[in-house]
């Protein structure tokens, strides 16, 4: 009996975010007629499309025990790579916005895994570097993404009456879910962020693991840049800043520990949910900007604080 | 002068873990300046009743009551302050900082709101000598060996007015004169009334120290009894629950010819230096030697897990690049590290996570995914195979015992077929069952040609399981013993350095 009891605690206390989620969900559509309207939920994929893919980027450099804090740099200098490059083609266009994505993180990942600079230090330079590469390029001006037919399509077509945003974001979350769960570099992941030392003793090469971990996380800011240049046609670069803030808060809202090894894609789906649904409510119920900020912030320390007293709860 | 009379009481103990009952129903009393020994088996509940007692863990039923009086241990701190210290295996000690900063950390005698040294240096002096421990005060910690770290934890402890000391294992890494050492003192502290519960896997240094020994299994109590009135074949017995006849079993094995492992000139500037031997198909060669003397650096530096400074590794005649743990797996050495916590398995991930991490290739299907079947289905057999004692295949290795935690660590470097296996101290703080399979299991290994290194402090181990023994003092290879040489006498004669 306390034994079911226990697992029952357990339970609950692991799948909490999901009970927050479906809380979130009934009190929504009482408290305003359009949530649970299509167009409404349409609204909220295409709104936070950006933020799911970039958190999947983010979610596999926390679980290696690492942190990127130039993503939202890595996002704005791809972008206006994008937009620089679109005068020869879309496929340059895109091909050049991945690319950019993939040495921003090349970058990243070298100066951590091989010069064992500390991550925080390294990614809060690069953030800096980046941004200002993005301003030098651009001189500062707004970026204007021309209207080029296929970034119409991928902002504002949809696919069996889904948009094209969402089905990117359904591929990334699938894909990066895939990887972590299923494949034998997901698994020495979950190796090197739980315990370095003892991952390099089962002869993991913990450093290529750091490595691609960045690098990948930079190539999914590049993917993420292409559907932010093609759903919104200007873009200020320094406000793509904002989305660093919110990626990480997606990540732990989710569940994924800061601490390295726990975690995976379906917690941070759940975060991004429960994300997506406070802020498009806070705009449904249209309180202000800066409210909105102090909201968002609050709920980050919370759910950092909950986990932490969750994790010790269990013994973890 | 020394208290009298009980001062710890528990009662009806039970707590519970996820798919574990780790205590049910002990109950313990402890006098005033009594040595209580507690035995058993790894995954008996000795951890848990300490960590209980230490205020880490709650109980689930049942009393503690110190002096007579009932209380509820509020946490480590409380518990301290209750008089009850604990010293665990690690040190808690601050390395950077004096031994007499150590024993009055946090409560440093001050005089106008700065720490009043020569008062600090003083009473630390009087403590150290009021239990004849040969320290200075003055000294820093990270100088002295671990050995002495135990001792400067005693007289913290002491210090404090410490009513019960607990002591996890407090001889596994410390030599032999270490050890009297620290029964000296042990003895110093109880003549003052201090009660001291000692958890040890050593039976006989048990009889030199404890008044009583408890022993646990399967989280009960067996037997409680005065040393005086028990055997060491009797507790070994109660341990088990069975008879377990001659520890080390025949030596009906014999080693190869062919040399497969051959070091030459190893050398790591200020560890050890020039070391070379050969290994030979289905040998056991012990490394032998004092606690620092370099055994353990000197075969990490054969995996490639630190850095050497010069000399050469042979495989099956082939050089072998050092300073990659992965190049050497590939090439059939597998190393199990002395370090369970931090470097031979992961406690964050499942017994089936672990068991099968060098193994994934395997498991792998069509589409280079992980087939969660056959991953699960090749766990379940390692934990067959190697006796693995763990409610499911999804349980943290963390939630295991010791013994079941190093049955996955070999398992899981076994599982890679190894030519050459290197043993770290592999039955280091595992109890009496668990370590007579795990000889069994090398000895069966051994036979099947693989070549084993194994470094170990016991010498009844080196002496038991090796076709040879290396003894190594400060960093430097002294002499090989062959099986027929080797004497304890011997052994430790050339390890610290007396010609004989």
């Amino acid at each position: 009996m306390s034994e079911l009891r226990k697992r029952a605690v357990d339970l609950f206390y692991s799948q909490t975010m999901l009970l927050i989620l479906i809380l979130l969900v009934v009190v929504m559509s009482f408290a305003s007629k359009g949530f649970l309207s299509a167009g409404n939920l349409f609204n909220i994929l295409r709104q936070f499309s950006v933020h799911g893919i970039m958190a999947c980027g983010m979610t596999l450099v926390i679980i290696g025990k690492g942190m990127d804090l130039s993503a939202a740099s890595i996002l704005a200098l791809s972008a206006v790579a994008n937009v620089m490059l679109q005068p020869y083609g879309y496929l340059y266009a895109v091909a050049g916005a991945v690319a950019v994505g993939l040495a921003c993180g090349l970058v990243n990942g070298l100066l951590i895994a091989k010069v064992k600079a500390n991550f925080i230090i390294v990614t809060l330079g690069t953030q800096i570097i980046f941004t200002g590469i993005a301003l030098i390029v651009t001189g500062g001006r707004n970026l204007r993404s021309r209207p080029e037919a296929v970034f119409h399509w991928i902002g504002d077509a949809s696919i069996l009456g889904v948009p094209v945003l969402g089905w990117v974001l359904l591929v990334v979350l699938l894909a990066s879910g895939v990887l972590l769960q299923r494949t034998m570099a997901g698994r020495r992941l979950y190796a090197v962020g739980l315990n370095e030392r003892a991952a390099r003793v089962s002869a993991i090469n913990t450093d290529r693991i750091i490595l691609t971990s960045y690098a990948l996380n930079g190539l999914i800011c590049g993917i993420a840049s292409v559907l932010l240049t093609s759903r919104t046609p200007r873009i200020r670069v320094g406000t793509a800043a904002d989305y660093l803030f919110d990626v990480i808060t997606i990540v732990v809202l989710g569940g994924t520990a800061l601490s390295g090894g726990v975690g995976g894609i379906y917690r941070t789906a759940v975060g991004l949910l429960i994300f997506a649904i406070i802020n498009n409510g806070m705009a449904l119920l249209s309180l202000p900007y800066e409210y909105q900020q102090l909201v968002k912030g609050v709920i980050l320390i919370l759910a950092v604080l909950y986990d932490e007293a969750s994790r010790r709860r269990r013994h973890l | 002068m020394a208290q009298t009379g009980t001062v710890l009481e528990m009662t009806h103990i039970s707590k519970s873990f996820p798919g574990v009952r780790a205590l049910e129903d002990v109950s313990l009393d402890l006098a005033a300046g009594e040595v209580l020994a507690v035995v058993g088996e790894n995954g008996a509940g000795k951890s848990t009743l300490i960590k209980i007692l230490s205020g880490v863990y709650s109980t689930d039923t049942g009393e503690v009551s110190l002096q007579g009086r009932r209380v509820a241990l509020r946490g480590p701190k409380d518990a301290m302050d209750r008089g009850i210290n604990t010293i665990y295996q690690e040190t808690s000690l601050v390395q950077d900082i004096t031994v007499a900063e150590n024993i009055f950390l946090g409560r440093q005698p001050t005089v106008g709101g700065r720490v009043d040294w020569k008062r600090m240096m003083e009473s630390a002096r009087g403590v150290l000598e009021r239990l004849s421990i040969n320290l200075s005060p003055a000294a820093l910690v990270s100088s002295l060996s671990s050995a002495q770290q135990q001792l400067v934890e005693i007289a913290k402890a002491f210090s404090r007015d410490a009513k019960i000391i607990i002591m996890d294992e407090p001889t596994a890494s410390i030599t032999v004169e270490d050890a009297e050492n620290l029964f000296g003192t042990i003895r110093k502290i109880t003549r003052a009334g201090t009660a001291v519960i000692y958890i040890s896997h050593r039976l006989k240094e048990i009889f030199q120290i404890a008044d009583r020994v408890m022993v646990l299994r399967d989280g009960k109590t067996v037997t409680v009894a005065g040393v005086k009135q028990t055997t060491e074949g009797e507790i070994v017995k109660n341990m088990v629950g069975r008879d377990i006849g001659n520890l080390f079993g025949e030596a009906s094995y014999g080693s190869g010819e062919k040399v497969v492992l051959e070091v030459k000139n190893l050398t790591r500037r200020g560890v050890y230096r020039d070391i070379s031997f050969q290994l030979r198909e289905g040998e056991i060669l012990g490394l032998s030697g004092l606690v620092g003397a370099g055994r353990s650096e000197i075969v990490r530096g054969v995996f490639g897990l630190d850095e050497v400074d010069g000399g050469e590794v042979f495989l099956g005649g082939q050089k072998l690049a050092l300073g990659n743990p992965a190049a050497a797996l590939k090439r059939g050495i597998a190393f199990v590290s002395e370090d369970r916590r931090l470097e031979s398995i992961i406690q964050g991930f499942t017994v089936r996570a672990n068991l099968t991490i060098l193994l994934l290739a395997q498991v792998l299907s069509r589409l280079g995914l992980i087939n969660g079947r056959k991953e699960s289905a090749l766990a379940a057999r390692y934990v067959k195979e190697f006796n693995v004692k763990t409610p499911s295949l999804e349980q943290l290795v963390m939630n295991l015992s010791g013994g079941n935690q190093q049955k996955v660590a070999l398992a899981k470097c076994l599982s890679t077929d190894p030519r050459v296996l290197i043993l770290d101290e592999p039955t280091k703080g595992i109890d009496v069952g668990a370590k007579k399979e795990i000889h069994t299991l090398i000895k069966e290994l051994a036979n099947r040609g693989v070549a084993i290194l194994l470094v170990s402090s016991e010498l009844p181990e080196i002496i038991g399981m090796c076709h040879r023994a290396a003894v190594i003092r400060e960093g430097a290879l002294v002499r090989f013993f062959d099986k027929d040489e080797m004497v304890e006498e011997k052994l430790i004669a050339a390890a610290v350095g007396h010609a004989g």
